[in-house]
């Protein structure tokens, strides 16, 4: 017996009014990511591939349709138990890292596993801030860091309460071509050896490379290339 | 710069609430200035426009250091030859229901400027066949809420008067809350037949009274009088100066604070603007002319603000005045193009001066968009190097500087001092706070301020100053109303006091009273102005009224014996400041027989009057000046028994007798001393708004700045709960932080305030009392303010989807 899709998009539909003009940027989306899948998601500017990943990590509602993840119906869930589910299950990195100013390194990678009420495994904090090469920045603060080590330290912050799927919005987007290389093959590494989901919308070509598969946001929906 | 104009126009529009904070807060602290400004102008210029209005501009006036002249002397001089237009005025206090009105009674015939103030024919017609009528100009009536013909009753001296409004002046604005009768009427209503207060001559008349005048009458003129009036209100006006430039400082920081929160956010926008070619001048000249438009409009929003404060503020000293210094000030302030221009400059000078290191680190954006930064403020040890410095120099000049402006100049810097430390403090707390709660929401929350420094330093610094100025006004009146309730509770030894409605209480009603079965012993006071200002008070003390002295320089039993004898002086404690007199020193009594020069044996506490008095036996003073009335008795009883018995008893003896108990006298005198500190805790209130303004404006700029840090939150899995707390664990943390910093300004502000401003305002040292009741009310209201502050923003921030803040920018 197949195991649950750890993320399903079922005739997920988003529209936005803006200038009195209804605009659809999701409709009838269907998407099925299993557990350890790498999904690049790619589509023009403005197609609508952020609010895609805003629906699944349950940061938005969907005007129709249903959101899964990890066998749970998110759309139409309270807030407070949709929130606790995608801080649990969800490992989120943004284009602009979105780190927390006021926060150390350190700091803003515990976030996930205070929010949690998880304890901090030094020995497992360690390893991955070795394995991301930012174990000598622990105590400095966000707005020291180059683009490259601030995405590396969102990375960190995404994966340090071992989700079940992660969510990364371009997240070579703000970098330099060398860099965005870097932080690639670190998204490659990491994720490799561990057991969770990863669904990546991007612009850049060498991003899909990593990919298991391919999807192109056209018009609404999901096309395979 | 159209351009730059342009992009500052549009970011002000779409951050409206930071405007209007801005704005808020250099209005808040221009309308306490101005308010104070307006008033203090009342206290110094219009204490006497009445009598200016009745006579003329340039009149003289003719007094008797006694207050009273003998209507003989108008008679004997008017058929002099060469006699000039002799005008006789009468004057007494009168209270209509709460409101201190000043009756001015004259002769309607002999004014020359009748028709300035509206008096015809009619009207004079009116008053002198109108039984107890009375004249108001219209804004008095209407202020009173009578028309013609209305009978009302005022209080005058203790006793209770009906009138009559026979006449309504069309003009005559300086007689606001002023009741004009006819001399002849006056006299007969209020038992003052052949007595006058004063007499007004004309400008050019001097020569001729000079040498007409007998001895012991002095001429004064209209600048004369203004600046007497004025020197008996230095000491308040000092005070209420000090306290509004105070409030003012607290409202520039607020200005800082917010400006300098501005500039954070627009960091990235000036620095993309010095990557395309603006200029370092050009951001400067930028930020200076912002500055300019949000100084110069909330200036002008302050002045209209403090023009309508200004009003209730001179409500609030009225009755005080009045009480204290026997002026009646004019009913309204009368602001000046002059004063507001002066006014409106001055803050938005101070305005620029204070946002000068804004613009300071915004000159040193670098071009291009930033990624680093460094996290220590460069020039640290030099700001705490300058902030100590204006401690110690503040401190310095305050206590070993003589005058008063000195000491409240000291007073200014050393806050300042204190303020530019205060941001260092209030990170250093918060890192406290943190410590004990580093688990939890609250810690998290406190570790996102601790590394904030830019961004909350001078809000804290602006709430801190505020808070402690509040609280430490607070705490100067309470610990002076404890000294007073003491003083008062030492001072009164008598168990009930006589005074009498009418006329004076002779030798024989003395003589009758002492007589009294029951009545163990009498003291008695008689208030006596020697011709070159000086006020004597003549007393009669038995054994037990003694102990009412409370020396602070002198041997008592030694100055006890030299007083008795005749052979020596007492002197109050302000007369001691104001003259540079000590024990051991010499005072100059002329009497109408001789000069008596007379040793001061000990200076004593009082602090019923700022301006200072001799205190000399009573048994002595009758001798000097031939004069046996007394101004009040004090009754010691065998056994007092029920008070209302020894009232009907006194009254049947004297109908004119008012018999008040120790109790009442007490309480009388707390309520002058409450009505008198009622401004100051006006002011004190103005100040905690200020500091509210403050603290908003903290918390709603760090919530606006903050709204991608709480998406990222949200987006992490704080729940909308969560974050709710997060916010309110942040604005309670800020408030907390600036009230324990204010704990112990608050403290240092009322120990200047009480051991130097004090004693150089008013002549008079208290000691030092801590009530602890204004600190908690502090800290307390400062934490409820935290609370609510927080929760509108945490509402409003955690109600939103997360989503839309997480868009790439």
């Amino acid at each position: 017996m197949a195991a649950d899709p750890v993320l399903a998009l079922t005739g997920l539909a988003r529209h936005f009014v803006s200038g009195g003009e209804t605009i659809r940027v999701l409709d009838q989306l269907e998407l099925e990511v299993s557990a350890g899948e790498r999904v690049a998601i790619m589509g023009a500017s403005g197609s609508g591939k952020s609010t895609l990943l805003h629906l699944a990590a349950g940061m938005d509602r969907p005007d129709q349709g249903r959101v899964r993840v990890v066998g749970q119906d998110i759309a139409d869930t309270p807030e407070p138990r949709r929130t606790r589910l995608r801080a649990a299950t969800i490992g989120l990195v943004f284009q602009d890292f979105n780190l927390i100013d006021s926060l150390t390194v350190a700091e803003n990678i515990e976030l996930p596993l205070w929010l949690n009420r998880k304890p901090v495994d030094d020995e497992a904090t360690n390893r991955l801030t070795c394995e991301l090469g930012i174990d000598g920045l622990l105590e400095r603060l966000p707005g020291e860091l180059s683009g490259g080590e601030q995405q590396r330290v969102a990375i960190a912050r995404a994966l340090i309460h071992e989700p079940r799927l992660l969510l990364a919005d371009e997240p070579t987007g703000a970098l330099d071509q060398s860099t965005a290389a870097g932080v690639l093959d670190l998204f490659d590494r990491v994720t490799a050896g561990r057991d969770c989901a990863l669904v990546m919308v991007t612009h850049n070509p060498d991003a899909a490379r990593i990919c298991d598969r391919t999807l192109w946001l056209k018009q609404g929906r999901l096309e395979a290339e | 710069m159209r351009l730059l104009l342009q992009s500052s126009r549009r970011f002000f529009y779409r951050h409206p609430g930071q405007l209007l904070l801005a704005l808020i807060g250099i209005a808040a602290g221009v309308a306490v200035v101005t308010g104070v400004a307006l008033m203090r102008d009342v206290l110094v210029n219009a204490l006497d426009l009445a009598g200016e209005e009745l006579a003329g501009r340039d009149s003289l006036r003719i007094e008797h250091p006694s207050g009273r002249i003998n209507e003989s002397l108008l008679t004997d001089l008017a058929t002099r030859p060469g006699a000039p237009v002799l005008v006789p005025v009468i004057a007494a206090r009168a209270r209509f229901d709460d409101r201190v009105l000043e009756l001015l009674a004259t002769d309607p015939m002999s004014l020359g400027g009748g028709d300035r103030i509206g008096l015809g024919g009619d009207q004079i017609n009116a008053l002198m066949r109108t039984t107890a009528g009375v004249a108001v100009n219209t804004a008095t009536a209407q202020r009173l809420g009578l028309t013609e013909g209305d009978r009302f009753t005022v209080r005058i001296a203790g006793a209770e008067q009906e009138f009559e409004l026979a006449a309504i002046l069309a003009r005559g604005r300086a007689l606001d809350d002023r009741l004009l009768m006819d001399i002849a009427i006056a006299q007969d209503t209020l038992g003052r037949q052949g007595q006058l207060s004063w007499i007004e001559a004309p400008a050019g008349s001097r020569p001729w009274l000079e040498a007409e005048l007998p001895e012991g009458f002095r001429i004064e003129t209209a600048g004369q009088r203004r600046d007497a009036a004025a020197r008996l209100t230095e000491g308040m006006r000092a005070n209420l100066t000090a306290m509004s430039l105070l409030s003012l400082a607290v409202g520039l920081f607020v200005i800082y604070s917010v400006l300098s929160f501005l500039l954070v956010q627009r960091r990235r926008a000036f620095g993309m603007l010095r990557a395309v070619g603006v200029t370092r001048g050009q951001i400067t000249g930028l930020l200076a002319t912002e500055t300019f438009i949000l100084a110069g409009l909330g200036a002008l929003f302050g002045l209209v603000l403090g023009t309508v404060l200004a009003d209730q503020l001179l409500e609030l000293v009225r009755q005080p005045i009045s009480e204290l210094y026997r002026l009646v000030p004019a009913a309204e302030v009368r602001p000046t193009v002059g004063l507001y221009l002066v006014i409106w400059t001055l803050a938005v000078i101070l305005a620029q001066a204070s946002t000068l290191t804004v613009w300071q680190e915004a000159r040193r954006i670098p071009p291009g968009q930033l990624v680093r930064h460094q996290r220590e403020f460069r020039g640290q040890s030099a700001l705490y190097l300058a902030a100590v410095g204006l401690l110690v120099s503040g401190i310095a000049v305050a206590v070993l500087s003589g005058g008063l402006a000195a000491a409240l100049g000291g007073l200014f810097l050393a806050l300042m001092g204190c303020a530019v430390l205060a941001p260092s403090a209030g990170m250093l707390l918060l890192r406290l706070m943190r410590w004990p709660l580093r688990q939890t929401l609250s810690g998290r929350a406190l570790a996102m301020l601790t590394t904030s420094r830019r961004r909350i330093g001078p809000a804290v610094a602006a709430l801190s100053l505020a808070l402690a100025l509040s609280a430490g006004i607070g705490l100067m009146v309470l610990g002076f109303r404890i000294t007073v309730d003491d003083w008062v509770d030492r001072l009164l030894r008598a168990e009930a006091y006589v005074t009498v409605s009418q006329g004076v209480i002779d030798a024989r009603l003395t003589e009758r009273l002492g007589e009294l079965e029951g009545i163990a012993a009498l003291s008695s006071a008689r208030q006596h102005h020697l011709p070159d200002g000086q006020v004597l008070i003549a007393y009669d003390l038995p054994a037990d009224a003694w102990d009412g002295f409370e020396l602070v320089a002198g041997d008592p039993a030694m100055a006890r014996e030299a007083f008795m004898a005749g052979e020596a002086v007492l002197i109050t404690e302000p007369f001691a400041r104001r003259q540079g007199k000590g024990v051991g020193d010499e005072i100059v009594i002329d009497t109408p027989q001789r000069r008596h020069t007379m040793p001061i044996a000990a200076v004593y506490r009082d602090y019923g009057s700022d301006q200072g008095a001799i205190a000399v036996d009573a048994e002595h003073y009758r001798e000097w000046f031939d004069d046996e009335i007394r101004d009040s008795l004090g009754l010691y009883f065998h056994d007092i028994g029920d008070i209302r018995r020894w009232r009907q008893r006194l009254q049947a003896i004297d109908e004119r007798i008012v018999l008040t108990t120790r109790g009442q006298v007490r309480d009388q005198t707390l309520a002058v001393f409450d009505r008198t500190f009622r401004i100051s805790w006006a002011l004190a209130v103005l100040v905690g708004i200020i500091a509210l303004i403050a603290l908003i404006s903290a918390l709603l700029a760090l919530g606006l700045e903050r709204r991608r840090d709480h998406a990222t939150l949200r987006a992490l899995g704080l729940t909308r709960r969560g974050l709710t707390g997060l916010v309110v664990s942040q604005t309670t943390g800020l408030a907390a932080a600036s009230a324990v910093i204010a704990v112990p300004l608050a403290i240092a502000i009322h120990t200047g305030l009480t051991l130097v401003v004090q004693p150089r305002a008013f002549g008079w040292t208290l000691p030092l009392s801590l009530p602890i009741t204004p600190l908690v009310a502090m800290v307390l209201l400062a934490l409820a303010i935290g609370l609510l502050a927080g929760i509108y923003p945490a509402w409003h921030i955690a109600s939103r989807e997360p989503s839309p803040e997480l868009r790439s920018r």
